[in-house]
């Protein structure tokens, strides 16, 4: 159930309830994933990976495998330039296939390719290869200290990333505060659950090109990884993009499958296939970071933030990955969505002989986001406070520039509080329903409309009309699921004024489609959206020029809407959409093949300073509050989610059906996180590589109630005033549930997951079961 | 590292006509054949290799196992065959066999329950198989057959461990029987899982109760996912027999029950919650069956 926020029908497709282009192929099966790509004379490869969490390679002896029947390539190190690989420039310390050590259960080491699958797996066992086992590390508290041993050579006390902030002054913040808390929180380590593991298809030929078919979030970032590691130019890689079956942040970094494909095919002369399995998805990918906070919070006696000092400590697994976007992302999440005058913060992101960490949705933030709303909701309960009040108090508004710099030009946050707390009865209902084991709880969120973190983050499109006046978008925007291309046709329709049907969008073909980073820090409507926006007004301006010329008048008062161009200036007279496309691309003395470009990065964001990362990272900032309400068992410890209250601020929901669909997925995202998924990596092995002891809650776990209301605020630069809805949401949706598990038992769970077990201890240990 | 291999290995199928044949085939091969009726269970394990076999016995085409019957005196019978699904969907069961309906109704997907048998869920023989706490508890027999002729056990006694049943290597169960549970008797079965649904059990707790004039004329109650095999709780049901049940005495009961638990702890749930969640379940569900069978 939706309640609408201010008018919604300025527009006739912006804004409206649009199922995705797509879904009817997808329902029927005819969508083409990234697995079901088929070449003549294709091989299947398949990567065989450390069985030690730690060991040196002393040989590997690949000529038994070579000589199996079938097998037509076997690639090691050795075959590779030895070109590190990385997520930044500052962190190459990965070898796709390495020679010297091994730091992971599941660090590639040989790759083949073979006639079919059980070819190339007999082949795995055929290769020989001899470690020397060196002692492991798997707990970055041990790994920091002296004497532990070393993963990489050039890491002391194997610190990956450190940042140090500090804004305002907190230690004069504290000796203000009237009230003071300090506790330990600790999350967990969470798969992104997509259920469509990594897969490609990859074909060297023999001029020299590589064509690859990935499952990736982030095309034009795999081109430059391909060739920074394969030393190949990026106008001999093109890289298409399937459909792909989500990806939450974990189809962004090489996991050693793209880059084997392609070293295979070119040492096999034919493409090669290789399709991850979900146990080994699972297990040798790359899941979120799990973070240990060390949280100090001062308030005033009315619960006002005053100041906050937080120790943080990653476990970041065998290599850096994205680790400093993350540790930027995780002191991000101090700084909005409350208002906070006196920060510090000492992070260590610790290497650890356990699988890397990739961003995951709601990334660095959402382990914040817990540590922060459920100690905020402890201090409200120290203080006699109302947690609603205590957010609505601390809420950062339209106009507020905050301690380290971000410009907040829209915030709905002030309204999306109280429209949550009214949804959920707050006022009468928090607090009072113990006795029937329910309660309430309240957290908010904000998020970069993508943070300006890589050099070139600018997203750009085309726009070109077919000779009977249909529209095609090429795009480099990567749609996951999320539904981009729903988004850029509806954009492109609303310009032009044509219909969803009008318009095609080719998305994310590199050497066909524009330059975009791709899909990660929910940037994507933002960025590729005005870029998308701006294509299609240039469209539009060069063809109002034609029409003005037939309609009469300035061709800025030319109007699009519904398949005709009419004239402000001359009223009553139009013209069919497509006579006029016609009229404009007609060779002659004026004629000329239309195009629109599009290119955009917001003007008002900036690069974080590289020392005091201080600086406004994104064009804008989104923001929601969500009130959970829960029922728990306190004989059992189940928790049973009854229904979720949701007020998000997207400055303008561009498709309702997508907002919503973004804002109920967060929430079951969320409600996993936070009640049930738990990655269990014991002396480095991943003990529950599969889903049936890795749990997601199913439809029956589902909230049996979500409501949503979406609070308008026309965002000033985003495109038709939007916002990203599709990972800020998450980091509100889990701590309102474990506050709202709180207010039905008095018990505190600070270790994520919450679990039943958890629950009963806590309640035991406060004599309350 | 062989963890990620999905294909299954090589294997030869064999389809026999008649359940001797079926029995022949297993003597024939013995140790190397197994019987697969809907492979939930069988083909994950052999793609993961922890179950080697070179011959699988198909049952699906002898023609006389799938059969679900109910007679008034004689009760419920079902074949090798009859799908958990079938069993789900049977009205007669949901209504006089309560338990088994309830048990399989808790397990796994709709289309896992379409192609397992509830014969295969016993043969599986999991300590937390959640068939078998139902059906112990409705005193359930088993028919098997093998090339020495056939022989009826009461299903309490077919597990001897995990994984492990009284089965010898060329015997096969064939058929379910099921007594009608006396008159003014109710059943429950309850399950401890994570989510609410698709997961196994981490505790599951069956109970059958009859009663004669306000007392506890008799009871069973069967715990599952706690002891190596799912397992009697007849301290518990000491506890109950004769009396006339009120809230002390079935939290006494329980407590017993909780002490006959030998639970481990393991990636699914510590021991101790475990223990927890037998005294919980054995109260609620003691409760539910006493209910049941007062008010019948």
């Amino acid at each position: 159930m939706t309640k609408g926020g201010k008018e919604m029908n300025e527009y006739s497709i912006i804004g409206k309830r649009i199922p995705m282009i797509d879904s009817r192929l997808k329902v029927t099966g005819q969508a083409k994933y990234a697995a079901d790509f088929v070449l003549p004379r294709m091989l299947y490869g398949k990567i065989l990976r450390s069985p030690y969490p730690h060991a040196k390679i002393i040989s590997i002896d690949t000529s038994k495998a070579e000589k199996l029947p079938g097998v037509k390539a076997v690639v090691t190190g050795h075959d590779t330039l030895h070109n590190k690989y990385g997520f930044f420039r500052s962190g190459m310390d990965r070898d796709l296939l390495p020679i010297d050590k091994v730091r992971f259960i599941g660090d590639n080491v040989a790759a083949v390719a073979a006639i079919d699958e059980e070819t190339a797996e007999e082949a795995l066992d055929l290769i020989e290869v001899k470690y020397e086992e060196l002692p492991a590390v798997f707990d970055p508290e041990e790994a920091m200290k002296e004497g532990a041993p070393r993963i990489h050579d050039f890491a002391e006390r194997n610190i990956s990333t450190e940042r140090h902030w500090n804004f305002g002054d907190v230690e004069k913040g504290f000796e203000e505060s009237d009230y003071i808390r300090e506790d330990r929180f600790v999350t967990q380590v969470t798969l992104h659950g997509y259920i469509e593991p990594h897969a490609c298809l990859a074909s060297y030929d023999s001029s020299g090109k590589v064509t690859i078919w990935a499952n990736v979030q982030t095309p034009f970032l795999l081109r430059r990884d391909l060739s920074r590691v394969l030393g190949i130019p990026y106008h001999k890689i093109r890289v298409i993009k399937p459909t792909v079956g989500s990806g939450f942040g974990g189809k962004i970094l090489c996991t050693g499958l793209w880059f084997c494909a392609v070293l295979l095919s070119k040492k096999a002369g034919r493409p090669v296939k290789i399709v991850y399995t979900m146990r080994e998805d699972i297990s040798f990918t790359n899941p979120r970071v799990p973070v240990i906070y060390d949280l100090k919070t001062g308030v005033k006696k009315d619960g006002t933030l005053v100041a906050q000092y937080a120790k943080v400590m990653c476990d970041g697994g065998a290599f850096i990955g994205p680790g400093p976007l993350t540790a930027y992302n995780t002191g991000l999440a101090f700084m909005e969505p409350y208002r906070l005058p006196n920060f510090k913060m000492d992070l260590y992101r610790a290497y650890t002989n356990k699988v890397f960490r990739a961003p995951q949705r709601g990334h660095g933030q959402i382990q914040t986001r817990f540590a922060v709303d459920i100690q905020l909701d402890m201090i409200a309960e120290d203080l006699g406070l109302d947690p609603k009040e205590v957010r609505a108090k601390n809420a950062l508004q339209t106009g507020e520039v905050t301690v380290n710099g971000l410009k907040i030009i829209s915030s709905g946050l002030p309204e999306a509080i109280e429209r949550a707390a009214e949804m959920s009865g707050w006022k009468e209902r928090r607090g009072k329903l113990r006795q029937q084991n329910r309660g309430l709880g309240i957290a908010c969120s904000g998020f970069p409309c993508g943070a300006m973190l890589t050099a070139q983050s600018d997203s750009a499109a085309v726009v070109q009309l077919t000779e009977d006046g249909g529209v095609i978008v090429l795009t480099g925007a990567t749609d996951i699921g999320q539904g981009i291309t729903t988004i850029a046709a509806q954009i492109v329709a609303e310009v032009l004024g044509v219909t969803m049907d009008d318009v095609t969008v080719l998305a994310a073909d590199t050497e066909a489609t524009p330059y975009d980073p791709g899909t990660f820090s929910s940037r994507v409507t933002f960025y590729a959206g005005n870029a998308i926006k701006l294509a299609a007004e240039d469209v539009r301006n060069q063809l109002a020029e034609v029409a003005a010329k037939r309609l009469g008048g300035n061709p800025k008062n030319i109007q699009f809407r519904d398949r005709w161009v009419s004239a402000i200036d001359s009223p009553g007279k139009k013209l069919p959409f497509d006579e006029v496309v016609r009229a404009a691309q007609r060779s002659g003395p004026e004629g000329k093949i239309i195009i629109g470009r599009g290119s955009f990065w917001p003007r008002n964001a900036e690069w974080p300073d590289p020392v005091t990362f201080a600086g406004n990272a994104s064009g804008s900032w989104s923001f929601s509050a969500q009130v959970a309400e829960v029922e728990v068992d306190k004989e059992t410890g189940q928790v049973k989610i009854l229904k979720i209250s949701m007020a998000d601020d997207c400055g303008y929901p561009l498709n309702l059906l997508l907002v919503e669909g973004q804002m109920e997925g967060s929430v079951s995202n969320a409600q996993g996180h936070a009640l049930y998924e738990d990655l269990r990596i014991e002396n480095g092995k991943v003990v529950n590589p599969c889903f049936m002891d890795y749990r997601m809650p199913t439809a029956l776990d589902a909230p049996e109630e979500h409501e949503a209301y979406h609070v308008i605020t026309n965002d000033p630069v985003g495109p038709f005033g939007a916002k990203e809805v599709g990972e800020g949401f998450i980091n509100a949706s889990l701590p309102c549930i474990v506050n709202a598990i709180h207010d039905a038992t008095g018990v505190w769970v600070k270790e994520l997951p919450v679990t039943p077990e958890r629950i009963l201890k806590a309640l035991k240990e406060k004599g309350d079961s | 590292m062989r963890d990620y291999l999905s294909r299954l290995p090589k294997f030869e199928y064999l389809q026999p006509k008649t359940v001797q044949e079926a029995c022949s085939l297993l003597s024939q091969h013995k140790g190397k054949a197994r019987i697969i009726a809907g492979g939930t269970d069988l083909l994950p394990r052999m793609k993961r290799r922890e179950e080697v076999a070179e011959y699988l016995v198909g049952l699906k085409g002898i023609p006389d196992l799938d059969y679900i019957k109910y007679d008034e005196t004689d009760g419920l019978r079902f074949g090798a065959l009859a799908t958990l699904d079938a069993i789900e969907t049977t009205p007669v069961i949901r209504e006089k066999f309560n338990p088994l309906f309830q048990a399989v109704y808790s397990m796994a997907s709709a289309q896992v329950r379409i192609r397992g048998t509830v014969c295969g869920n016993l043969c599986n023989a999991a300590p937390s198989a959640d068939t078998a706490p139902a059906l112990i508890t409705l005193e359930a027999k088993l028919k098997l057959v093998s090339p020495r002729g056939e022989r009826i056990i009461p299903l309490e006694e077919f597990f001897t461990g995990p994984g492990e049943t009284i089965l010898d290597k060329d015997e096969l169960l064939v058929e379910v029987q099921v007594p009608n549970m006396p008159l003014h008797s109710g059943g429950v079965y309850l399950k401890q899982m994570i989510r609410r649904a698709m997961d196994l059990a981490l505790v599951g707790v069956a109970a059958v109760i009859t009663s004669d004039n306000g007392v506890c004329k008799d009871v069973k109650i069967a715990l599952g996912a706690v002891a190596p095999t799912p397992i009697r709780a007849s301290k518990a049901e000491k506890v109950l027999k004769g009396k006339v049940l009120g809230d002390s005495l079935i939290k006494e009961a329980a407590k017993e029950a909780s002490g006959e638990a030998r639970p481990i702890s393991d990636i699914r749930s510590s021991l101790e919650y475990r223990q927890e969640m037998v005294e919980v379940l054995t109260r609620r569900a003691v409760k539910q069956a006493w209910e049941k069978a007062t008010s019948a």
